[in-house]
């Protein structure tokens, strides 16, 4: 009988201690690729919550010099951070209540499309529901001792650390694309620039004879 | 039971992560995901309107809708539907490549825009993200150590499928750049020799023409 109380008790003691060390490891993220045409401006915005903290990556993956201005400015309208025909940045802000703004600036390009990726990683947010208290949900129960705390301890562990290596992923994902892209930019200027610059060897040996040959067809006709 | 109903729709439709942008009444704004295979993506937006009168945004204006069209890598189009003011469209990627998710608002009724803007509320989930876990929980019966143990399993298997496209991209790129610097090797042989053969053509013909004209 005081074996099943115990039992019980440390039952509910476990579970408590669960879903504590799950509210610590909530962290959202999204990401976004888009195509900024030349001469505009795009803002996004986000919501935070008091305390919580906003981590912003971006990349410019295609278009001429790869640059692209960025600013981020808080909810009272007060400019944060700005970067000036940056490739490549990484912010991040400590937040207030209230909606972010961040914008990509295309204006200084006339011609060229910009495709600029983003990573927004918020944490701490702490939802009032937490999204992944799943015990309402699960069936069954499982048969506890002591050790399970441990289990759950490493299984939320390892959860971090993928979560993590999703994030890198994401990351080296950008890079790759923006050394494609500029790859294959080089390929298309290779093989433009080799016929132009074979058209214009024809054409200079060609005028070269004429321009030639005309000059002493000249001095023939004033000798005779 | 009720519980369980009650908690798959605050799962659906609860935390749109909060991310908006604005939209005007013809534009239309588009996103690439480059996605692997056999990739499920799910999208969900929210829209608002801006009201004049009241200077703000307000909720869900019901005859507002967005036509939302996503095209395939090989830019083929594999879904163009139009969905209501709030919305959630879903597609699973048969190729792995870039995927392109465009947005535009399908307002035939002018007044309701009036000039104003539309902000959009917009998430993306892609691959193991889009599974409904209190769903699969319900579905297979499992505890709660056997459901992170799956969502764990989910998580490893998209990061495994992520690498291995990123091993095709990888090979795609070192092809082209082997195949342009091949290109580039020939061209130049070709050109050195080209030079050489029209240098020497140009002086043999002119040397020939001079000794025709009697000059030389």
């Amino acid at each position: 009988m005081e074996r099943l109380v115990l039992c019980v008790l440390s039952v509910f003691v476990s579970q408590e201690w669960f879903v504590v060390v799950a509210a610590f490891t909530q962290s959202l993220d999204s990401d976004f690729t888009f195509t900024l045409p030349a001469g505009r401006k795009e803002c996004f915005y986000q919501t935070m919550k008091k305390d919580a903290s906003l981590e912003i990556e971006y990349q410019v993956l295609d278009g001429a010099g790869l640059d692209v201005d960025f600013f981020i400015s808080s909810p009272s309208g007060h400019l944060l951070f700005s970067d000036h025909r940056k490739s490549d940045g990484v912010h991040t802000v400590e937040t207030e209540e209230g909606d972010y703004m961040f914008c990509f600036d295309n204006s200084f390009s006339t011609v060229s499309d910009k495709l600029i990726f983003f990573e927004l990683i918020l944490d701490n947010m702490d939802t009032d529901e937490d999204p992944d208290d799943w015990k309402e949900y699960a069936h069954g129960t499982d048969f506890l001792d002591m050790k399970l705390e441990d289990i759950m301890d490493t299984i939320n562990n390892v959860k971090a650390r993928l979560m993590k290596s999703v994030q890198i992923q994401t990351v080296l994902r950008a890079f790759e694309a923006r050394d494609r892209n500029l790859q294959e930019s080089n390929y298309d200027r290779v093989n433009f620039w080799s016929v132009v610059n074979l058209t214009v060897m024809m054409v200079v040996s060609a005028l070269q004879v004429y321009l030639v040959r005309s000059l002493f067809e000249d001095k023939r006709r004033l000798r005779t | 039971m009720k519980a369980l109903v009650i908690g798959i729709e605050r799962t659906v439709f609860s935390t749109i992560s909060g991310l908006y942008f604005h939209i005007g009444e013809t534009e239309k704004k588009c996103f690439i995901e480059e996605i692997p295979d056999d990739t499920m993506v799910i999208g969900k937006y929210r829209t608002q309107l801006f009201d004049k009168q009241t200077n703000s945004f307000l909720p869900a204006t019901p005859g507002l809708g967005m036509h939302v069209e996503i095209k395939d890598p090989d830019t083929k189009i594999i879904l163009s539907r139009q969905y209501g003011s709030d919305g959630r469209f879903t597609f699973t990627s048969h190729t792995p490549g870039e995927h392109q998710i465009c947005l535009h608002s399908n307002s035939s009724k002018l007044a309701l825009f009036a000039g104003g803007k539309l902000r959009v509320h917009l998430d993306v989930q892609v691959g193991e993200h889009t599974n409904n876990y209190p769903e699969i929980a319900a579905k297979d019966k499992l505890s709660e150590l056997q459901l992170r143990a799956r969502q764990l399993l989910d998580q490893v298997e998209q990061i495994q499928k992520e690498q291995n496209y990123q091993r095709y991209r990888e090979e795609r790129f070192r092809m082209t750049s082997e195949s342009t610097n091949q290109r580039v090797l020939w061209w130049s042989i070709a050109q050195t020799v080209i030079l050489i053969v029209t240098g020497i053509w140009q002086m043999k013909h002119l040397k020939s023409f001079f000794e025709a004209k009697k000059l030389v």
